[in-house]
Parts: structure tokens; C-alpha cells; sequence
């Protein structure tokens, strides 16, 4: 179980952005997150994947706190898949920077074998998009976190990335954690929904 | 004019990117060519004549003679081919102390305030006091040259470095690179050095005009090298002897020389950043 507890956040010099957070995402669960711009739903995703520490509470996966040493359990697709490739490689390198290839889950997350000799530059976002989901759901990861994973592409690739990646939770007991200001997305998707607001109180 | 107007003129424009690789490959093969004669110039022709001494430029000796009857186009070009080698050590060094220190500054803020300190220590003081200073500490000579010119170049390519490694290491990618597990020294060497390489290359390159002049500058001022091999700053220092008896020649094609070597040299740094920093990036 992935459990956040009285989460507290603030950017240096600045208001608390996130107070007393608690949440649980059980494996084989998906949890939507629905909230605002600016909320701050971002920065929660980057803590509960391990890559800003909290100021204050604590994260834990079945009882072993943050940091993590290795492969991260959590992993994060952004919203911006641009921003987490290095330039400089060619798609293979990239993939395989999280591990071994794994053929099926490229062909069911539709990536074209011939993507994998090409520059980040020479791909369309939602082709680099398969690329980021296809790198964070290694064999090792429990929990994936979708920060607004689908809110750059049309509905009928949303719809394909979405079904692939529900399939994968069952076949693999992966939790969801999926961010979004589409409420109608996550209602759809979703086991239940959680309002930012609600989760917790600035 | 009537054929020019029915036969417009075929001349074709050549684009930036052609322009710049032209004259990359001009200024490297004249370089070469410089490098390349000084080395193939033999002991016999550096001998003393007597017989043709204080020779104004002529066919024979485009550079004329000095007062022992020796040619000085060789003694320029073998006088150049030493300050290559001279700037080769001291620039390959240079970069690499840069690289290492630039790197350091992306392990910790202290180890970053450190070397950033060191660069403003460095940047602070005159460069040719420390460099007389170290080069003479050192034991002078070729050595001592190397050395000084090595530990006193490389603070502008480390600060250009550091600020781009800084920036590399808050990259989004870095970070999700950490998530894979990937360790500190994995991820300079993948994620960072390949960014780098356009700054080293460039950063080398351009490190050489400055090693060559201050090479020749502690040189001439007698802190350099020893006064029998042919450096520049050696031909330099001794012609001034000789300029007031109207020899100009002694002092005026070596230091041309020199000047114009420094120049291409800055020429082809300047056409390979080019080349390599904005469009060319990634399949580098």
C-alpha cells in the first residue's frame, strides 16, 4: 500500500501549498485526483514519487519509508513528455535507461519498432507520450502515478493509452494514482475520485 | 551588359553552414600545413652561416637572416610548431581540469561554492603573475611552461561549464534518471558529458590562442623557455637587440607569424561553435 501521511509542502519563502495531506492507493486500485491549475497537484506527484522530499509527514510503501534506494516502486509520467527525455539520445537509449525491453509492452502501447532509432525532436508528444508510459511501467514499478498523462493528446489516443494502461493494472496489481482537471476522464477510469480540496485544508 | 541581363550570372550563394564549413576546413589545413612544415624541417637547415648574415627578405630567405646567418622563415615556423606543442599540453589540460572541477560543482553547494571561489581567486589576480609565478616555481623551461599555462586557463571554460551542468542537473530528465536508480557517475557520463562535448571542444580550441600568446609573452619576458630553442618569444626578445640598427625583418615576420597563427586558430574555434552549438546539437 501507497500511504502519504500529514504531507506538508511549501516552496522556499512561500505559503503552505500543501498542508496535512493523507492518502492510501492500494495495488490494483485506481484513484483519481481532480483539482485546479496552480493547486499544487503537480507538486504532490513529484513528492509521492520520491523526487521532493516533504517538509513535514512521511511516505511509505508497505511500511519502508522514503528515500528509496534503485529503481523507484513510484514512478511519474508527466505531463510534459518533452521535458523528461534527454535530447541528445535516441528513443532505445532512452527506453532502455529503465531497463531490458519488453516487446509486448511496446506493440500494446502501440510504439512502432522503427520509433526506437529516432530523436526525441522527430517524434509528436503523444508518440513520446507511449514512450514515457512504456519507461516508467518497468517490471519493478508498483505504483504509477499519471500527472495529466492523456490531457495533451486527442480523445482517441486517451482512450487508447487509457485502455492499455487499465489492462496492465490488472494483469500486473499496479496502483494508479491519475491527476487531472478532466473530472469526466477520471469518472470513467477511476474507482474513485478524491476533490484536491477536500484531501486537504491550507 | 546585354549577356549578363539574357545569361544571368551562374554564381551560387553559399549558405551560412557551408560558408562556416569552408573556412573550418581552410583555417585547419593551413594550420596543419604551419604544424606540419615546422615539423619536417630538418637540423641542416636550421645551421649558421656566416656568410649571409643580416640578409633583408629576399627570394631566397622571404624572412631574411639574423646575425648568425640563419634563415629565419625556418626558425619562425619551428618556433611555431614548439608553441603548438606547448598549447596542445597546456589546453588539453586545461580542459580536462575544467571538466573535473565543473563537475564537482554539480555534487554538493559546497563543494560548489569551493570551486567557485577558486575561479574568482584565479580570475582575480593578473594571469601573467601567476603564470610567471607558477611556471617559476615549477623549474622554468618547457616543463615549467606546460604547468604554469595549464593551471592557469582553465577558470572561464570551468565557470562556462559549471553554469551548464548546473542547469543539466535540474533538468526533469536528470531527475527521472535518479527514479531508475541510475547512480551519481552514470548519470554524468550519459545524461551530462554529451552535452558538455560542444563547450570542451570548443572551450579547447580556444584556450590555444590565449596559451600560445602568454606562452611567447613569459617566454620573451625571459621567464620561458631556454634561450637556445627557437620559440617565438626567444626570436622575439633577442631581435630587439637588432631593431634599432634597422633590422625589422628579425622582429616584424615572426611576430606576424604569430599573430596570424593566434588568429586562425580563434577563426576556427569560432566556425566550429558555429557549426555545433545551435543547430547541429543533438546529433552530435
Amino acid at each position: 500500500m501507497l500511504e502519504a501521511r500529514e504531507v506538508s509542502y511549501r516552496y522556499r519563502n512561500h505559503p503552505w501549498l500543501l498542508q496535512h495531506v493523507n492518502l492510501q492507493i492500494h495495488p490494483g486500485e485506481v484513484v483519481g485526483l481532480y483539482g485546479k491549475s496552480g493547486a499544487g497537484k503537480t507538486t504532490l506527484a513529484t513528492i509521492l514519487a520520491g523526487l521532493k522530499q516533504p517538509k513535514q509527514g512521511f511516505i511509505q510503501i508497505d511500511g519502508h519509508s522514503y528515500p528509496m534506494e534503485g529503481f523507484h516502486p513510484v514512478q511519474l509520467v508527466w505531463q510534459l513528455p518533452e521535458k523528461v527525455v534527454n535530447p541528445k539520445w535516441r528513443m532505445k537509449k532512452i527506453l532502455t535507461e529503465a531497463g531490458p525491453l519488453d516487446s509486448d509492452l511496446l506493440a500494446m502501447l502501440g510504439i512502432n519498432k522503427t520509433w526506437l532509432n529516432r530523436y526525441p525532436s522527430e517524434l509528436s508528444g503523444g508518440e513520446l507520450q507511449r514512450f514515457c508510459l512504456a519507461r516508467a511501467l518497468g517490471p519493478k514499478t508498483k505504483y504509477l502515478i499519471a500527472d495529466e498523462m492523456t490531457t495533451m493528446l486527442d480523445a482517441i489516443t486517451q482512450a487508447q493509452i487509457w485502455h492499455t494502461v487499465l489492462e496492465l493494472v490488472q494483469q500486473r496489481n499496479i496502483g494508479i494514482l491519475a491527476i487531472s482537471h478532466d473530472s469526466s476522464l477520471l469518472e470513467r477510469v477511476c474507482d474513485r475520485v478524491i476533490n484536491f480540496d477536500t484531501l486537504h485544508s491550507v | 551588359m546585354i549577356g549578363r541581363t539574357s545569361f544571368p550570372m551562374k554564381v551560387k550563394k553559399w549558405n551560412l553552414r557551408q560558408r562556416t564549413l569552408a573556412v573550418t576546413i581552410l583555417s585547419f589545413t593551413l594550420l596543419a600545413g604551419m604544424i606540419g612544415s615546422g615539423i619536417l624541417i630538418g637540423p641542416e637547415k636550421m645551421g649558421v652561416d656566416f656568410l649571409s648574415k643580416y640578409l633583408p627578405p629576399s627570394f631566397t630567405h622571404p624572412f631574411g637572416t639574423d646575425w648568425l646567418g640563419r634563415d629565419m622563415l625556418t626558425r619562425t615556423l619551428k618556433g611555431l610548431t614548439l608553441s603548438f606543442s606547448v598549447g596542445l599540453l597546456a589546453s588539453t589540460v586545461s580542459t580536462f581540469i575544467a571538466l573535473i572541477l565543473s563537475l564537482l560543482c554539480s555534487v554538493n553547494k559546497k563543494l560548489d561554492a569551493v570551486v567557485t571561489w577558486f575561479i574568482d581567486l584565479f580570475l582575480s589576480v593578473p594571469h601573467i603573475v601567476i603564470l610567471i609565478l607558477i611556471s617559476f616555481a615549477a623549474g622554468g623551461g618547457f616543463k615549467g611552461v606546460v604547468i604554469g599555462l595549464a593551471l592557469t586557463h582553465w577558470p572561464s571554460l570551468t565557470r562556462l561549464l559549471r553554469a551548464e551542468v548546473l542547469q543539466l542537473k535540474n533538468t526533469d530528465y536528470v531527475a527521472v534518471s535518479k527514479a531508475f536508480g541510475k547512480s551519481r557517475m552514470w548519470i554524468a557520463r550519459h545524461h551530462l558529458l554529451p552535452h558538455l562535448v560542444p563547450q570542451l571542444i570548443v572551450g579547447f580550441i580556444l584556450l590555444f590562442p590565449h596559451a600560445i600568446l602568454h606562452e611567447a609573452a613569459i617566454t620573451f619576458l625571459g621567464f620561458g623557455l631556454s634561450s637556445e630553442v627557437p620559440a617565438i618569444g626567444i626570436i622575439l626578445s633577442e631581435s630587439m637587440r637588432y631593431l634599432a640598427t634597422g633590422m625589422w625583418w628579425l622582429a616584424f615576420f615572426p611576430g606576424l607569424a604569430l599573430l596570424v597563427m593566434v588568429s586562425i586558430f580563434d577563426l576556427l574555434g569560432r566556425s566550429i561553435r558555429k557549426l555545433i552549438d545551435p543547430f547541429h546539437g543533438q546529433k552530435l
